[in-house]
Order: structure tokens, then C-alpha cells, then sequence
């Protein structure tokens, strides 16, 4: 929401915008946030590679995991980013309709990666792989759990947009779409790199 | 701020980074001789990630502020790795093994 | 959004969004809390001064008590009244007014840290009440003595110490986003980066470094609470773990911490030191020079906490020389806040008397860290009392002396009427003695090699010489918590029958004091304040009066 609305009175004088140009109070919140976040997905994924540095043994526990679901996983999360964008750009050609249509696309999609990392835990539990069975699972448990936290979170948000969308109610939510997406294109990075870091090291990458 | 600038190729960075994604699973299939194959899948990651932050995220059209805060993190997360590895990455301290 | 002016009792004083109110919310939640940290400090200094004797209020001091009691000194005092006291408390009631917005950025989202701190301090205090007792592996909570409840008994406890902590670094990192953003975007006309007064550069130099910090640590919480809840073995060397990597990411925090601590407190002190001395600034450009310089230095020091911990040696060194490196910031700081003490006009108000105070302790604080930064001498002093005493003299300097000094000089603004001038006085020499009196013997004792997070000195017979020192100092500990009832007195004696205060009454520049006092919502009357200059104009050359404010803005009153 851009400051103006932040004290809203009709006799009241309204202090104008300072800010960057280009970017709105709530842009730049929401890049503070990404910052914080980035610092945040440092530490574990920091704590994730020195550990893998000398554990070379890992690579044989990462073969277990099933690189099927996560390759799925993968272009799941890159089609639900691809739609929130179509849904942020249709709510700037104030197309209501239109962006709830994709939104609903985004979060459909966005529930279907989390289903996907429901069989994968399963998958693991059945074949005895649990936080406890070793430091690689513990890691793997942790960051897919953290992720999957964050994916929650962007899809509630999503959700509260939706509603408000498909009603034709975003009023002063409208720029809410934009910052939503850009969290999402966010969780999206992480997932970047976090796929490859667990996944696409196992037997035979590196002798 | 509106993204409509480059919301007309948002199909075409679509597809460059499905291409990217398996590409770089296909990639880590193949054999490559020593550490190549590692190089190969983070180099791929990389191009991934810049796509997705400068396309969908504006990155291209935000000011220096922005860079800014994208930066420090990203030097600090080097900083606690480098300054980490003698002490955690060194010495095989795994007694279980 | 937009709120009429009759609010309701919920709406106004509860659930408020006006950044005042949540500031006065936040400096309640840090008095409060300060009575239970003080009366733990009280538990801590008996049991060193009379072994196994019963505390009064508390009875005998068991070794396990013992260790909750150290554990929830050091949370509470740190993440309940220091960040609180320090950062929210001046951010939310000075950051909007100082810049001439009416409000914050995000103005729920600034309510919505203010009660995320409540919970965490709820979470905290519940952990009381459980089975197995709350968390007692000290305030660092080193694995793996905290990864694992078969080492302390403590299990409940240990989740809900993490999960309070996670809670309070997610409220302060949102605090700090808002913050940022009021002073990047809601400036008024005229109020260029150059004329932003120390305290909210300050202010922001706290936020911007507090949530940069906090992400590795709460990476390091997350693994913890993995490590209690679901038998991982992220800390756990007979798990594959590696316990030294909570020290990292915890001591990675840990120290951009302190320095979150410490700018506030400069920023107050330079900004009372130009009010009290009648003169600018000495030196501004280079101070902000050096705080930039201090937080990039900040994130390059950390392991000047673990020289003794088993960490490799090749790290030793490097972290000795950036410690010391660290002070040599601090240190222009230092002297520039003497030169602009240098040859002013120093009116003896109580706000001024406290940054005295603060110079003089926190000196000889900032001056036994260099010892402790040294590898060698550390390998000695390391986890002795002559460290405790070390980060006291940083410590409540930072937190009483430079908050109590905010909140005599911001009293009247915040309230409308002036605290007892003579109650203050007393307040700071009972203070100032009785805090020199407490820790200056702690050095002694550290360096007489009397070891830290001890629950018995009995049980050594070799630090049986220092018994008197430590009884000298708990007394003076006693008189130390009990001088601060004067200050509870005068702070809700004042709020209803001090002088009446008027808008400027310290005749300062900065744009709050042209602010009615209590402001009222929205801050400004109708119109916004112009800003035509320097906060630190003061007796310039060929001034009628040695002060010119930073707008000529009429605060005329407001309706409701």
C-alpha cells in the first residue's frame, strides 16, 4: 500500500513521497524483507555447504532422494511464479477478473508442490530416512521444511488477494499484487538454488 | 514501477528458465571429469537466478538503494562461509563413521 | 486505515496503531521486564556474596536454579529491555517526529511487532510453569549442552526459550524494515538525508544492522529446536554434528548485536551533547563515517568470543586484529563527542548529567574489551568475571545510563510535563556510585582468575580470597537495583503532577520539539513542518538567540 494511504485525512496536508523514485513504500518494504530473508536462507544454506565439504559421503545419501519429484517440484514452482506475474500485470490493466483467474492458477499450483513434498516425506519415512537418521537428512528436512514454510505463508497471502480479486476488491490492496509477486519470485530463487544443492549432487557428479 | 515494460516477454523468460531447470537435471546425469559437473549445475543455477531476479522481479529497473540491499546480504552469506571453513569444513570430526 | 479522532479505549491505548502509543507500549514492556532481570541480577551478585544461604523473596540458590536464573538474566535484560529500551521505545516515538511524517510506513505492521514481543516475552515467562523448568544453558545457549535435554533435564523449557527468541528477532527485524522505510520515503519538505538529526541516523544504523544479523542466528534456532524436538544432530558431535557451528551463527549475531545495543545510545548522547553544550556537532560527517565503518567491521569480529573454544587456530588471529581494528571507530566517536563538549556553554540539565555519566563508564567498558580482543590475554581472561565485568560497563552504560538520558530529555515531549529535577539528580549519583561500586570489583576478581558461571564459590577453595570483594559488591548490587525506585517514582509520580512542561523546554533545533507535547494523533496540525535547516545550528556566529530551530514551523493547536 503506498504511504499516502498510511494516514488518511481529508483536512490533514499529506507529506509527499521521498523515497527512490520508481519504487513505492511498500516495494521497498518488501525488498528489506528479501534482505533479511537472504540472511536468514545464508545461514542454513551456509551451515548446508560446510557441512557437504567434507562429507563426501553424502552424495551417495543424496541419491536416495527421488530427483523425479523434485525435477516435477521444480517446474511446478517456476509455472506458479510464471502465473502470479501474468496475475500482477493483469491487476495493472486493472483486469480484476483476469489476475484472480491466474491467482487461482498460482495458489493451485503452489498447493500442489507442498502435495508433492507431502509423497516425498513419505517416501522417505517409509524407507527410514527421518531428521534423526542422519546430519544429510537433518539438512534436508530442515531447509525443504523452512521453504515449504515460506511457500505457506505466499500462499495465504495469495489467497487473501484472490478473495479480494475475485470480488472485484482490491481498492487500495491493488498494489499488494505486485509485492506479493515479488516475495514469491523470492521463494522461487531460493528453491533455485536450493534444488540443485540437495538434489542434483549425488553419485557420479563429482568424483 | 509497473512491470508492463517487460511484461510482454514474461511467456519467453517463462520458457528460458523450464529450458534452464532441465537442462541443468540433465546435466548432473551425465559424467563429467572431477569437479566439472558441480560447476555446471551451480553455473546453470546462476543463470536461473538471474534470470528470475532481474525478469520477474524488476531488478533491472529498481534504484542503487535496492542493489544495495541485495548485495550486503549476499556478501555476508560469503563472509559466514569463507570464515567458517577452517573451523567447521576442516578437519573430519564425524565420529560415527 | 484513516481513524477518526474518538477512539475507543481498545483501539487507542491496546491494539494502537499510532507510532507514540506503541513506543509508550514498548517502554512499559521494558520497565517491566527490567524488575524481573534486575531481581535475577540481585539472585545472581547474593549467591556469589553468601553461598547457599537463602536469598531473601527466593530462597537457597540451587546450582540449577542457578543456571536458569544466569540464562533468563541474560535474555531478558538483552532481548526484553535492551532491545525494547533502546530500539523500539526511541525508534517509534522519535524516528516519525524528528523527520516531520505523521506516522510510520507500515503502521500495523509497527503494532503488530510491538505485540510479537509480548508473546515472545509471554513464551518466555510461561517457560516458568513447565515441567523440566525453562531454559538453563545460559543466554548464549552453546551446544551442546543446549541441543539436548538429557545434559540440563530441560525440555519444554529449551523449545519455548528458542521459540521466544525466534519471536523477538522476527519483531525487531519488521520494527527495523519499518523504520527504514519512514525515514527513506516520508521525510517533510526541506528534510534532506544531511539534516536527518544523529539519533535517527543512529536509530537506523541499529535497524539496518539488527536485521542483518539476525538471519544466520535464527537459521541457528531453527536447527536447535530441530535438534530438542526431533532428535537431529545439528550441535551433537556423537550425532555427526558439529557443535562449534551454533557458536558461529549465534556469535555472527551475537556481536553486530551489542553494537545494535550501543548506537542508539550514541545517538542520543550526541544529540543531548549539542542541545546541553549549545554547540554543533564536532565533526558529524566523521561520525557517520565511523558508524558505517563500525558496522561493516561489526560482521568481521564475531569470534573474538570463541578464541578459547576449540575453534582453529588460523582463525585466531584474524579476528584479534579486526577486533582491534573495531576500536578505532568507536574511538574518533569518542573524541568527537569530547570536542563538542569542547568549549560549549554545558547547561547541568539531568539529561546532560546522564551522557556524563554514560562517557565516564562506558570509557573504561570500551577500553577492558581491547584486553579481551587480544588472543593472548584472553586465553587467561576468557570466561572469568573480568569478562562480565567488561560487557557490564558496555552494557548499562548503553541500556541505563544512555536510556534513562533519553527518557529525562524526551519526558517532557512525551508526556507534557517535566520530571523531578532533584529526584533525577539523586537518581544519577545513586546510579553512578553504586554501578562503579558493583562492577569495578568484578574486575579484581576476573582477573584474579575467579571463573564465570559458577553456581557454587564455596565449592573453590581458591576463590575464597575474593569473598569480600563480592560481598562488597552485592551490596552495592542491592543499593544499585533498589536506587532505581527513585526513577520508577519520579517516571509515573510526574506523568500526572510534574511542572507543566512547555513545547521546547531544553530549547533544542530538532523538529520534535515543535511538536505539542503530548503530540497528538497525526503529529502535525495541518500542516506539515518545512525544514529550513542544520539540526546543529547552535550560537552561530551573528544569531540573536545561540539557537535556530529546524523549521519555522507553529505547532497551533489542533481540534480532538
Amino acid at each position: 500500500m503506498d504511504n499516502t494511504a498510511a494516514v488518511h485525512h481529508d483536512e490533514y496536508e499529506v507529506e509527499d513521497y521521498t523515497g527512490p523514485a520508481g519504487t513505492t513504500a511498500g516495494r521497498l518494504g518488501v525488498w528489506i524483507l528479501i534482505s533479511s530473508e537472504i540472511v536468514l536462507f545464508a545461514g542454513l544454506l551456509g551451515s548446508y555447504i560446510l557441512f557437504r565439504i567434507f562429507h563426501p559421503e553424502w552424495y551417495e545419501e543424496s541419491s536416495h532422494l527421488n530427483l523425479y519429484l523434485g525435477t516435477v517440484n521444480t517446474l511446478l514452482l517456476l509455472t506458479s511464479n510464471f502465473f502470479m506475474m501474468k496475475a500482477t500485470t493483469a491487476v495493472e490493466k486493472d483486469d480484476q477478473k483476469l489476475s484472480a483467474k491466474y491467482m487461482l492458477l498460482t495458489i493451485a499450483l503452489g498447493l500442489a508442490f507442498l502435495a508433492v513434498k507431502g509423497v516425498e516425506y513419505t517416501l522417505e519415512f517409509k524407507h527410514g530416512e527421518f531428521p534423526s537418521t542422519g546430519p544429510f537428512w537433518s539438512f534436508y528436512f530442515l531447509l525443504t521444511g523452512i521453504h515449504g514454510t515460506h511457500i505457506l505463508g505466499g500462499l495465504v497471502a495469495i489467497t487473501l488477494l484472490w478473495i479480494h480479486a475475485k470480488n472485484n476488491a482490491l481498492g487500495e490492496l491493488k498494489g499488494r499484487v505486485a509485492l506479493t509477486g515479488l516475495y514469491w519470485s523470492f521463494v522461487e530463487l531460493v528453491w533455485i538454488f536450493l534444488f540443485p544443492l540437495l538434489y542434483l549432487l549425488r553419485e557420479g557428479a563429482a568424483k | 514501477m509497473s512491470l508492463s515494460a517487460s511484461k510482454s516477454n514474461h511467456g519467453m523468460v517463462y520458457v528460458a528458465l523450464v529450458i534452464l531447470a532441465l537442462v541443468t537435471v540433465g546435466s548432473s546425469l551425465l559424467q563429467f571429469p572431477g569437479n566439472v559437473g558441480i560447476y555446471i549445475i551451480f553455473v546453470l543455477a546462476l543463470a536461473q537466478a538471474f534470470l528470475v531476479a532481474l525478469q520477474y522481479m524488476g531488478l533491472k529497473i529498481e534504484g542503487y538503494m535496492v542493489y544495495g540491499l541485495i548485495i550486503i546480504p549476499l556478501v555476508l552469506f560469503a563472509i559466514l562461509v569463507f570464515l567458517c571453513i577452517p573451523d567447521i569444513a576442516h578437519y573430519p570430526l564425524h565420529l560415527n563413521l | 486505515m484513516s481513524q477518526g479522532h474518538h477512539q475507543g479505549f481498545w483501539t487507542k491505548y491496546i491494539f494502537s496503531t499510532d507510532h507514540k502509543m506503541v513506543a509508550r507500549q514498548f517502554l512499559l514492556l521494558a520497565l517491566g521486564m527490567a524488575v524481573f532481570g534486575g531481581f535475577y541480577a540481585f539472585l545472581i551478585r547474593w549467591q556469589m556474596a553468601f553461598p547457599n544461604q537463602p536469598a531473601p523473596f527466593f530462597g537457597p540458590v540451587t546450582p540449577d536454579k542457578y543456571n536458569v536464573i544466569i540464562t533468563m538474566h541474560g535474555t531478558i535484560m538483552l532481548f526484553f529491555v535492551g532491545m525494547p529500551l533502546l530500539n523500539a521505545f526511541p525508534s517509534n516515538f522519535l524516528v516519525p517526529l524528528m523527520i516531520g511524517a505523521r506516522d510510520m510506513a507500515f503502521p500495523r505492521l509497527n503494532m503488530a511487532s510491538f505485540w510479537m514481543t509480548v508473546v515472545a516475552a509471554i513464551l518466555l515467562m510461561s517457560s516458568f510453569f513447565v515441567p523440566g523448568g525453562p531454559a538453563a544453558a545460559g543466554w548464549t545457549g552453546y551446544a551442546p549442552l543446549s541441543a539436548s535435554s538429557e545434559y540440563t533435564g530441560v525440555k519444554i523449557g529449551a523449545v519455548l526459550w528458542l521459540l521466544s527468541l525466534a519471536f523477538v528477532f522476527i519483531s525487531s527485524s519488521l520494527g527495523g524494515i519499518n523504520y527504514l522505510v519512514t525515514v527513506v520515503t516520508m521525510r517533510a519538505k526541506g528534510m534532506s538525508y544531511s539534516r536527518i538529526p544523529l539519533t535517527v541516523w543512529f536509530l537506523l544504523a541499529a535497524a539496518f544492522t539488527f536485521f542483518l544479523a539476525a538471519g544466520p542466528v535464527l537459521a541457528g534456532a531453527f536447527m536447535l529446536l530441530m535438534d530438542n524436538v526431533f532428535g537431529t544432530g545439528f550441535f551433537l558431535p556423537f550425532k555427526g554434528g558439529e557443535p562449534l557451528l551454533w557458536q558461529h551463527l549465534f556469535w555472527f549475531f551475537g556481536h553486530p548485536e551489542v553494537y545494535v545495543l550501543f548506537f542508539p545510545t550514541l545517538g542520543f548522547c550526541l544529540d543531548i551533547i549539542a542541545v546541553f553544550a549549545r554547540k554543533p556537532i564536532f565533526g558529524k560527517k566523521l561520525i557517520i563515517g565511523s558508524t558505517i565503518a563500525a558496522i561493516a567491521l561489526s560482521f568481521v569480529v564475531w569470534a573474538h568470543h570463541m578464541f578459547v573454544t576449540g575453534m582453529n587456530p588460523t582463525l585466531v588471529t584474524p579476528f584479534a586484529i579486526t577486533t582491534i581494528l573495531i576500536s578505532v571507530p568507536f574511538a574518533i566517536i569518542y573524541v568527537c563527542m569530547f570536542m563538542s563538549l569542547k568549549g560549549g556553554s554545558i547547561r547541568l540539565e539531568p539529561p546532560m548529567i546522564w551522557v556524563l555519566g554514560f562517557l565516564a563508564t562506558f570509557l573504561v567498558g570500551g577500553l577492558t574489551g581491547i584486553f579481551l580482543g587480544a588472543a593472548g590475554a584472553d586465553i587467561y581472561l576468557h570466561a572469568t568475571y573480568f569478562v562480565i565485568a567488561h560487557f557490564h560497563y558496555t552494557f548499562f552504560p548503553s541500556v541505563f545510563f544512555g536510556g534513562y538520558a533519553a527518557i529525562n530529555y524526551w519526558y517532557p515531549k512525551m508526556f507534557g510535563r517535566m520530571l523531578n529535577k532533584t529526584a533525577a539528580i539523586l537518581h544519577f549519583v545513586l546510579t553512578f556510585i553504586f554501578f562503579n561500586c558493583t562492577f569495578w570489583p568484578l574486575f579484581i576478581v576476573g582477573m584474579g582468575g575467579m571463573v564465570r558461571r559458577i553456581a557454587d564459590p564455596s565449592f573453590y577453595p581458591q576463590f575464597a580470597i575474593f569473598s569480600h570483594l563480592n560481598v562488597f559488591a552485592t551490596i552495592s548490587a542491592m543499593c544499585l537495583i533498589s536506587s532505581q525506585t527513585i526513577f520508577l517514582w519520579n517516571f509515573f509520580y510526574s506523568m500526572k503532577n510534574g511542572k507543566k512542561a512547555e513545547l521546547n523546554p531544553y530549547e533544542s533545533n530538532t523538529l520534535e520539539w515543535l511538536a505539542q507535547s503530548p503530540p497528538p494523533h497525526g503529529n502535525w496540525g495541518p500542516k506539515l513542518p518545512v525544514v529550513t535547516g542544520d539540526p546543529y545550528e547552535y550560537s552561530q556566529p551573528g544569531e540573536a538567540s545561540d539557537w535556530k530551530s529546524q523549521s519555522s514551523y507553529k505547532g497551533d493547536a489542533i481540534h480532538g
